[in-house]
């Protein structure tokens, strides 16, 4: 139990040291956009996204630094995920994984028709292995954006003993109300494969979102709930990122 | 029903609203050649640069900002704000520079 509340006072902590410094932005929670850190940027974000299902609920943390490599390769380290969980009345803390992601840029969406991206990322716990592929795709119209993003994923669960695939594809739109300010909704589309051929269903979150920069800092929500009947995933999702860029 | 229905009207009312709001990127940061400047050659050619980095490097954290929005003296301010914030180069940043003062028509 202390464990856990140092855990949390850590995080704590660490995210009001992030009021005090200048951040740079993300427009949406869940999807990614195909614009990369300038080069010669470091972004620090700390991601918070909170799901609360049936009896359960889960906090999951994570510590990311971006590194602005070139003006269109980016790359991040997964510093300490960890996660927060009580279900049943039982409460458990524990590592979730460290890992690495990149992000090339493939056209600009200010100097294309479209934005494209590709995305890659490992995370490793002593539990299990992530590997994720997403192609991110982008559209500016002026202050209104779109984007979308597939993604595929393989995991190996329980000590890296049961294989899982998960299809994903996620869209935002958002308006830029002010260049300080946008709003927008989010929606997600998942089906998890468990050893890659048996489908739990058709999960589909849909929610509202909003994103506030100043200066280097900025703070992005989404807040979805799921529209579809698949009783084993969350009936809500929280997710937040903070970020500030050095 | 009457709630369908009437979502199905509202959201592309919104969306036309939205989309009514939206300024081109032509309006925003007029191409070098729409500016109608006498300039050629290498003039030009920066004056493309600093456009390219306009709406690259610039409209990385929000949208493609109309450049007529702002007065020579905000833009004054805004700079080297911005520049600090992308890491633009002083090279990159005279460019610029260069490209909103000839759409300011300075």
């Amino acid at each position: 139990m202390n464990y856990s509340r140092h855990r949390i006072v850590a995080s704590l902590i660490l995210l009001l040291s992030c009021f005090s410094a200048h951040a740079t932005e993300r427009r949406f929670a869940i999807s990614y956009e195909t614009t990369t850190a300038p080069k010669g940027t470091i972004e620090y974000e700390q991601s918070i996204f909170w799901e609360r299902g049936r009896g359960s609920d889960t906090l999951h943390f994570r510590q990311e630094l971006e590194f602005g490599i070139t003006d269109r390769l980016q790359l991040a380290v997964y510093l300490f995920d960890f996660e927060h969980a009580r279900e049943n009345g039982q409460r458990s803390t524990a590592w979730a994984g460290s890992g690495i992601e990149a992000v090339y840029q493939m056209t600009d969406p200010n100097k294309s028709w479209l934005g494209s991206a590709l995305y890659g990322e490992v995370l490793l716990s002593d539990r299990e292995l992530e590997l994720e592929g997403k192609i991110l795709l982008q559209k500016n119209l002026g202050p209104l954006m779109l984007v979308y993003n597939g993604i595929i994923e393989a995991k190996w669960e329980d000590h890296y003993s049961k294989p899982v695939g998960v299809l994903e594809q996620t869209i935002g739109v958002s308006y830029q109300f002010h260049p300080s300010f946008s709003a927008g909704l989010e929606a997600k589309h998942e089906v998890a494969l468990e050893n890659w051929n048996h489908s739990t269903g058709n999960a589909v979150f849909v929610g509202p979102n909003l994103s506030f920069r100043k200066s280097n800092f900025f703070i992005t929500a989404a807040g979805l709930f799921r529209v579809t009947d698949v009783p084993e995933e969350p009936k809500f999702e929280l997710s937040t990122v903070i970020g500030f860029h050095f | 029903m009457n709630r369908l229905l009437s979502a199905s009207l509202s959201l592309p009312l919104i969306a036309s609203i939205l989309l009514a709001g939206c300024v081109s990127l032509e309006q925003a940061a007029p191409p070098v050649a729409l500016l109608g400047l006498p300039t050629t050659g290498s003039k030009r050619t920066d004056l493309e640069k600093g456009r390219d980095i306009y709406i690259t490097r610039c409209a990385k954290c929000h949208s493609v900002e109309p450049v007529k929005k702002y007065t020579t003296s905000e833009w004054e301010r805004i700079m080297p704000v911005m520049v600090e914030k992308t890491k633009l180069t002083p090279d990159d940043n005279a460019l610029v520079c260069a490209y909103v003062s000839a759409v300011l028509g300075r």
